[in-house]
């Protein structure tokens, strides 16, 4: 092994490494000045990979409706996949914002992307409209520039809890089973807090580690309290299982509730007898009656030939209000359309909607669906019917914001 | 509370067998192999999803059962005859990684074929609902799930302890060289190895798909955990795994009355008790 | 072995690269791939070195990122003391759970590793007041990097930073490759091929496998907490099996034989992460089949193909080097 020999051997690595490299900057895009670029950051990998492509769909929808255009500039909808990773959300997000300047964003279906998302949007000053279910984003982790589109979980859980007392007016003991992350926490917390106005009572509960796969031994324990409700605080994979296998209990008279457990599309995974009477808290559904909302469905029905469900109308109604704020602020300056945004009353699909200047919550209802038993279903998509709504939103005092 | 505790320990042995197949089958493949299958994940994958598709055509759930078995055995055979009897002579870690190469591609295939939700089945009737004993109620399935455990388990002990197959399985694993001497057909026995063990991997998450369903990544916490039974149960002893698995599911199955989050951080502490106490497990001689 | 030479240029060399690649890929890119390959080297030291094959590495990697992370994030400590911290955690656990393990060989090594994995990881997930467990810690921010009588240097600059990780690669790679040349390089290669001989001749493998898991621990925690600095943010599968798996791919990818293959390795992976996730949603498909392609037709990886190609030019030519 002699000088000479090592040192060639060393460098025609370096150059392999180096015109490897080189093949791969030959990639990232350029963009005309003066456009505005936005980015739909979601999940197109992994177990949601149907929610990022949907989301994408309503984007595109919007972008198209106006024309490709907002203030005369030429608007760029980039797509990058987040794999339900938080890593790979902060990752991507931070390659959109300094390799393809964009200054908008929207698309986490996981509170935990999200939230570690919403970190380089405040550095960075790019606006997010945000999902998911975590009140930390209107919370304890609020910042000037990110919005919460999602409703909150205080009003998921008092419009879900409302509902089982207006349909069972003599239920009275709960079971919880949370899921142990942040998002399950939130859900928890409020249901314990509006329990006793209710008159309910959180008899007993358990944590489950994400990804938990068995449920039967917690549900053993469950049916040890005798509940009258069992409200499943979980959602995903997790919340399928639990619910295939309480079903496998086959507990008659058991009032199973989910505040914020999957969207109408998901629960196609189950049979109609898993979820039969199964109530679901949803935050958009496609029969919502005000005339933005009906005319989105509209279009989208045309274009896609599908009824939108909550990805889509996420991907559409963020874009929607961003769109409208840039020009009732006549700039596409991050900056100055988060100010425009606060405290902002306008119309959306929802109707009636207003952003909260300080935590920059979406205040607008929530929905509560009851899944049908299979002799009820007219055809295979019709799996649950909307049998209320609910809007009360999160009191100031249990509010963790900081923002001036 | 003593009811939840009975509750918590017919769950557990439902829970435990299922991890006695899967380890059944992993011992089978380190024993005759000594390559730990880095693939068995992926192929209880592959038989849950294979029992998903064969159920779905509207044919019985034994049939599907049966698929579930035969496609990830024949993917095993494969695996061993193109894939591990080329890399014998090559470094252990290339065997592992070619097993982990294999695990990750499966897994997307998956993903390709059915798509990134999972997917699950309801159980036939009779298989459904529970029973109710007065002091909790026991959902049938899992009486199933113990059950064709238990019966897998023995129509293969039946195989390796009755037949001259089973025999030279047998020699194959205790005493390797010995049954090289003695010409047996060893190239064939290890297809034969591989496949078993592979076959069940895939029973065992057709059994468990009515529980769990099936996702692409829902073979990876049972592959985990079937490595902790098989250093429980001991390498070399084919047996030591069904009574590890029934020890570990009960254990799992109690400490969620006690602490739930740190039942599975349990058996890792188990884990490594046991490799540095008694390495051979409860069973094992090696 | 006039090894005074050796030392400088391959390290030249290496510096040439990194300087060139931020000009040909997004910098953020560039970045990632020098901090894995910090982590790839180190643990390269045990599992090409020492022959020891370690399937739990990315603990101590996820122990620096976590504690790299947690000081940042609740006192803002300087970043010379955080990585100083995070270097020194992950040589601790690192000597801990090494003298563990070496307890026990082969298959049961592997067990062990991958046991205590498990339990780092389970310890992270549900201590989620402190790691955050599922959703990951964030909070995290670079704190100015104070350079004794230079002043302080803004590392929220991505070039700096850069800069700066590139830098402790090449340091890295110094110490790595010395002590991979060095007397207990040696003692832990001839360990590898045969322990005892190795003892009876005198020389403690114990001692000297503690040693490499020492050092291998302190630059994987020194190349976690860049990780957490990068991205201001320590997900929950840094100290995941599926890390430990990763940065096995990267080394078997590079090659076992020399400190330059876990470069190539991270290069490779990183870069087939980056960009083949963008074109097709199910490029873990064509990684999985590639490992499977470099089993078989690569065993010593990249770096060894290139070996193999070199001599087959040099027998071509008349044999000359």
């Amino acid at each position: 092994m002699s000088n000479f020999q090592f040192n060639r051997r060393d460098m025609l690595k370096a150059l392999a490494a180096t015109s490897g490299s080189m093949m791969g900057g030959a990639t990232w895009a350029q963009s005309a000045q003066g456009d505005l670029n936005i980015a739909v950051l979601s999940q197109f990998s992994g177990n949601y990979a149907t929610l990022g492509p949907s989301i994408l769909r309503g984007a595109q929808l919007i972008v198209e409706e106006r024309g490709g255009k907002v203030l005369g500039r030429k608007i760029n909808l980039l797509q990058r996949d987040d794999e339900g990773k938080p890593a790979v959300g902060v990752r991507r997000i931070t390659e959109l914002v300094e390799n393809e300047g964009v200054r908008y964003f929207t698309g986490n279906a996981s509170s935990a992307v999200g939230l570690a998302e919403s970190e380089i949007a405040a550095r960075s000053k790019v606006v997010q409209f945000a999902g998911g279910g975590s009140d930390e984003f209107t919370g304890a982790r609020c910042n000037d520039f990110t919005f919460q589109w999602s409703a909150h979980p205080y009003t998921a859980c008092s419009s879900t809890l409302e509902y089982i007392r207006k349909l069972h007016p003599n239920a009275k003991r709960i079971y919880t089973l949370t899921a142990d992350y942040a998002f399950g926490h939130s859900l928890l917390k409020y249901t314990q807090a509006l329990a006793a106005g209710l008159g309910f009572e959180v008899v007993a509960g358990d944590r489950h580690p994400a990804n938990e796969r068995q449920f039967t031994q917690y549900f053993n324990k469950a049916f040890a309290a005798k509940p009258d409700v069992v409200l499943l605080l979980t959602a995903g994979a997790d919340f399928l299982a639990a619910a295939r296998q309480l079903h496998s209990f086959g507990a008659k008279n058991l009032v199973v509730g989910a505040p914020w457990a999957a969207e109408i599309d998901d629960l196609k995974e189950l049979t109609p007898e898993m979820r039969a009477g199964l109530i679901l808290g949803l935050n958009y559904h496609a029969g919502i009656d005000h005339p933005v909302n009906k005319s989105f469905v509209v279009s989208a029905v045309k274009k896609f030939k599908t009824v939108p469900t909550y990805p889509m109308a996420m991907g559409y109604d963020t874009f929607r209000t961003l769109f409208l704020a840039m020009e009732k602020a006549n700039s596409v300056d991050p900056t100055v359309v988060a100010k425009t945004l606060e405290g902002w009353r306008f119309d959306s699909v929802h109707g009636g909607t207003q952003i909260d200047a300080k935590t920059h919550q979406s205040i607008r209802p929530y929905y509560i669906a009851r899944c049908k038993a299979a002799s009820e279903m007219k055809n295979a998509d019709d799996i649950a019917e909307i049998v209320y709504q609910g809007n009360k939103p999160q009191p100031v005092e249990l509010n963790d914001c900081k923002r001036a | 509370m003593s009811s939840l505790v009975v509750a918590q320990l017919i769950n557990g042995c439902a829970i435990g067998m299922l991890y006695a197949v899967m380890a059944f089958g992993l011992s089978i493949i380190k024993g005759l192999l000594n390559v730990p299958n880095f693939a068995h994940g992926a192929l209880f994958a592959t038989g849950a999803y294979v029992c998903y598709a064969i159920a779905n055509m509207g044919l019985p759930f034994g049939i599907a059962l049966i698929g579930a078995f035969a496609v990830p055995a024949l993917i095993g055979a494969m695996l061993q005859r193109f894939g591990l009897e080329k890399l014998a002579k090559a470094d252990y870690l290339l065997q592992v990684l070619f097993l982990f190469g294999i695990a990750l591609a499966l897994e997307q295939s998956l993903v390709v074929i059915w798509g990134t939700s999972g997917v699950s089945l309801t159980a036939p009737s009779l298989l459904s609902g529970s029973f109710d004993l007065g002091f909790m109620r026991l959902p049938r399935y899992l009486v199933f799930v113990t059950v064709a455990s238990a019966t897998c388990i023995a129509v293969l002990w039946f195989l390796i302890e009755r037949t001259k197959l089973g025999s030279q399985v047998r020699a194959g694993i205790e005493k390797s060289e010995m049954a090289r001497c003695l010409g047996i057909n060893i190239k064939g026995l290890l297809i034969l190895g591989f496949a078993l063990g592979a076959g069940m991997a895939g029973l065992a998450g057709g059994i468990a798909l009515p529980l769990l369903g099936a996702s692409s990544s829902s073979g990876n916490d049972m592959m985990s955990i079937a490595f902790v039974v098989l250093v429980l149960g001991g390498l070399g002893s084919l047996y030591g795994s069904v009574v590890a698995g029934l020890l570990l599911g009960i254990v799992q199955s109690l400490s969620t009355l006690v602490a739930p989050t740190m039942s599975t951080l349990l058996l890792y502490v188990v884990m490594t008790l046991v490799l540095l106490v008694r390495p051979q497990g409860l069973f094992g001689e090696r | 072995m006039n090894n005074k030479h050796n030392g400088w240029r391959v390290p030249a060399i290496l510096a040439a690269v990194l300087a060139v690649a931020p000009l040909t890929m997004p910098v953020n890119i560039a970045n990632e791939i020098v901090v894995m390959a910090i982590f790839a080297m180190a643990a390269n030291l045990i599992i090409g070195v020492a022959g020891l094959y370690s399937f739990g590495h990315a603990t101590f990697f996820g122990v620096g990122a976590y504690m790299g992370g947690y000081v940042l994030a609740q006192f803002q400590t300087s970043t010379l003391t955080t990585l100083l911290i995070a270097t020194v955690v992950g040589a601790l656990s690192a000597t801990i759970i090494g003298a563990i393990v070496i307890r026990r060989a082969g298959f049961y090594f592997m067990m062990l590793t991958f046991a205590f994995n498990q339990m780092a990881f389970y310890v992270v997930l549900t201590w989620s007041s402190v790691t955050g467990g599922e959703d990951g810690m964030g909070g995290i921010t670079r704190t100015p990097l104070g350079i004794p009588g230079l002043g302080s240097l803004n590392l929220d600059d991505r070039q700096v930073f850069y800069a700066l990780c590139a830098l402790v690669f090449l340091a890295s790679y110094y110490i790595l490759n010395r002590v991979k040349r060095s007397a207990l390089g040696l003692v832990l290669e001839s360990a590898k091929e045969n322990p005892r001989r190795t003892a009876s001749i005198g020389y403690s493998v114990y001692r000297a496998q503690i040693t490499a898991f020492a050092i291998s621990g302190a630059f994987a925690g020194l190349a976690g907490a860049l990780y957490a600095l990068l991205y201001r943010f320590v997900p929950v599968d840094t100290i995941s099996l599926a890390m430990s798996g990763n940065v096995l791919f990267m080394i078997v990818i590079g090659g076992l034989s020399s400190m330059v293959g876990p470069l190539i390795g991270a290069a490779v992976f990183v870069w087939l992460q980056g960009l083949f996730s963008l074109m097709w949603a199910r490029w873990a498909l064509l990684f999985g089949l590639f490992i499977v392609l470099v089993v078989f037709t690569m065993p010593n990886g990249l770096v060894g193909a290139f070996e193999k190609l070199r001599a087959f030019w040099a027998q071509r030519k008349g044999g000359r080097p």
